[in-house]
């Protein structure tokens, strides 16, 4: 595949075992198949509980282990890598049957399951599970992921861009400095558009170029767009270091505008709320709901517009961050509510 | 007489841009300007009494979409001649080509305007009806229906919104359109209302559609004088909101004992 560069030797091929969703991947998988062997063996469910004993501490231990090796694994050739996904597992179940027999009462019935063979089902779930993971990355390779993240990027709506330049057009003649200004930040969000798809920035940019984004939007709609900013628990420090992939949020906002404000003639406030919850940043954005979603767009489909631009950023939070990320969207109580939740990635 | 032009879009800049235009070519095409409004209803309320020539209308507009707007501009007695001016809109630039209604593209040049305003005025009066026809055409394959009957009355608009109608009914001439409170006399078809809002209204005599919303039962009425199967039974439609009873033919009862047998 890639050919090493001299910084990073090698490629890594230890599954990402700090990430949940792999962790509960592996869990399942590994408790599933004990599970159908025990049945195969008529101990069914019984089985299993005595078995997990063995089980769980082993998996958990060999995961955390490995999250660490996986920090080092650039200096570690793919095939040892491989073999460290088996014999981790394999001495991690040899560490916890030796543990198990000291202890007194007999938890375990070792005699089932004779160390030796022990760690060579631990270290065969490794290496499957490693071979599992291993594939998985293939099939979402950077080369398809990323194809597939350059497709889901929020491609600005083009009926917003003419509509912009439309209204800076107006503000040449009589405010020369609104129309400098606002020219300046159609280009700048223009240019993290062009971006990469992956580009990664900070919080605070991204909340910079979301306020860039609204300040066009009002030029445009003048008084009927209001926003309201409320940053709760999070500090200007944190905002600097937590990293976020570019236009996490801006489509979001557009959407509120274009679904909110933009179908309605009176005035309409638009709310945005972050909030840290222990690891993980919340973003909350409401709008009230257009009274009755009239018919201007029926020939656009906006409900099925609407929806299909949720999907699209779920679709991106999914590649970006896997079960790591959410996000909820509906009406409730009279607003449209989209709540995301994402981790709290520190930078530097 | 210079044609008068009014200008008709939600966005504040938008409207002060295409004034901007209008004053600039103001020396190659002599105008005046009737009016501006920002929606769809008070360019209704406005339009009767500033007696344009020209409307330059925007399409997307909360409430009434500019293509609504033109449908409603179109039963006036002096239909004024409309340009659409939209920044992007596939769907609807696509159905105004194929039924040749004349569109403009945000950011507008004046040059365009210009040449815009001039076949506006050539089309205008006497082939104000073949614009009416190619508006209903285009609104008709791009789905939008109307929310609003926009009623004529001692050379007033009035709108009144499609939700409000509990029936529709043919007189001699024209067609008696009724809510809760009062009616209002419409000059269109029932045939074509019936294809039009065919989903929200229902035929329960050769001359009546009833919003079916309003459709509470039915009930055994006396015998219609004009129905040819004298002392037969007859079905009456009971309405919400209304006393009066709406004669049922026999010819629509099925469909309507069907209607409300599948509501229960």
């Amino acid at each position: 595949m890639t050919q090493a560069s001299a910084a990073n030797p090698f490629e890594t091929v230890v599954p990402d075992c700090c990430n949940v969703g792999v962790v509960a991947r592996a869990l399942l998988a590994v408790n599933l198949v004990v599970l159908l062997v025990e049945m195969a063996d008529g101990a069914g469910l019984w089985g299993l509980l005595n078995a997990s004993v063995l089980l769980e501490p082993v998996c958990l231990a060999s995961m955390v282990a490995l999250c660490g090796l996986r920090r080092i694994s650039r200096a570690i050739p793919p095939w040892c890598q491989r073999a460290l996904c088996a014999l981790v597992p394999a001495a991690m179940a040899s560490l916890v049957g030796e543990l198990l027999l000291k202890t007194p009462g007999g938890l375990f019935d070792l005699s089932v399951l004779p160390p030796a063979q022990g760690m060579l089902v631990a270290g065969a779930f490794g290496i499957a599970l490693q071979h599992y993971f291993e594939l998985r990355t293939r099939a979402f390779s950077p080369a398809l992921s990323e194809a597939r993240l350059q497709a889901l990027q929020a491609r600005i709506r083009p009926h917003f861009l003419f509509n912009s330049l439309n209204a800076v057009l107006s503000l040449i003649r009589t405010e020369p400095l609104r129309a400098e200004s606002t020219l300046e930040d159609l280009s700048e969000l223009f240019r993290v558009l062009m971006r990469d798809a992956r580009d990664v920035t900070s919080l605070e940019e991204e909340i910079r170029l979301c306020r860039q984004y609204l300040s066009i939007e009002k030029v445009r709609l003048g008084d009927r767009l209001k926003v309201e900013w409320k940053s709760g628990n999070i500090s200007e420090k944190m905002l600097k270091k937590a990293r976020v992939p570019s236009l996490l949020l801006q489509p979001l906002l557009e959407n509120a505008v274009h679904y909110g404000v933009e179908a309605v003639s009176e005035p309409v406030t638009i709310e945005i709320e972050l909030e840290r919850q222990a690891d993980r940043i919340h973003v909350a954005i409401f709008n009230p709901i257009p009274e009755a979603l009239s018919e201007r767009d029926a020939h656009t489909g906006a409900r099925v517009g609407n929806h299909m631009a949720l999907q699209n950023i779920r679709e991106r939070l999914a590649l970006l961050y896997d079960v790591e990320a959410q996000l909820t969207a509906g009406p409730v109580g009279g607003r449209f509510e989209v709540r995301l939740y994402f981790p709290y990635v520190r930078g530097d | 007489m210079v044609p008068r032009i009014f200008i008709v879009d939600d966005e504040a800049p938008a409207r002060a841009r295409l004034a901007t235009l209008l004053s600039d070519i103001a020396a190659e095409f002599p105008h005046e300007l009737a009016g501006v409004a920002e929606n769809g209803t008070t360019a209704l309320a406005a339009i009767p009494a500033a007696r344009p020539d020209i409307v330059l209308l925007d399409i997307q507009m909360p409430g009434m979409s500019g293509i609504e707007l033109a449908g409603h501009l179109s039963g006036m007695e002096h239909p004024p001649a409309v340009i659409f001016v939209t920044a992007f809109d596939g769907f609807a630039l696509k159905a105004f080509e194929v039924h040749a209604i004349d569109y403009l593209l945000k950011p507008v040049r004046a040059t365009r305007l210009a040449d815009a305003l001039r076949r506006a005025v050539a089309l205008a009066g006497p082939k104000s009806q073949a614009q009416a026809e190619a508006i209903a055409a285009a609104a008709a394959d791009l789905g939008v229906r109307r929310q609003h009957f926009a009623v004529q009355e001692r050379g007033r608009l009035t709108l009144v919104p499609l939700a409000e109608v509990v029936y529709l009914k043919a007189e001699l001439k024209y067609v008696t359109l009724r809510t809760r409170t009062r009616d209002y006399v419409i000059e269109e078809s029932l045939l074509s209302l019936e294809q039009e809002l065919g989903e929200r209204f229902v035929r329960v005599h050769r001359n009546t559609l009833v919003a079916r919303s309003a459709i509470v039962g039915v009930e055994r009425g006396v015998p219609d004088a004009s129905d040819p199967d004298k002392g037969q039974e007859s079905w009456q439609v009971v309405l919400a909101g209304i006393y009066e009873r709406l004669q049922i033919s026999r010819r629509q009862w099925p469909v309507i004992k069907a209607l409300l047998n599948r509501g229960t």
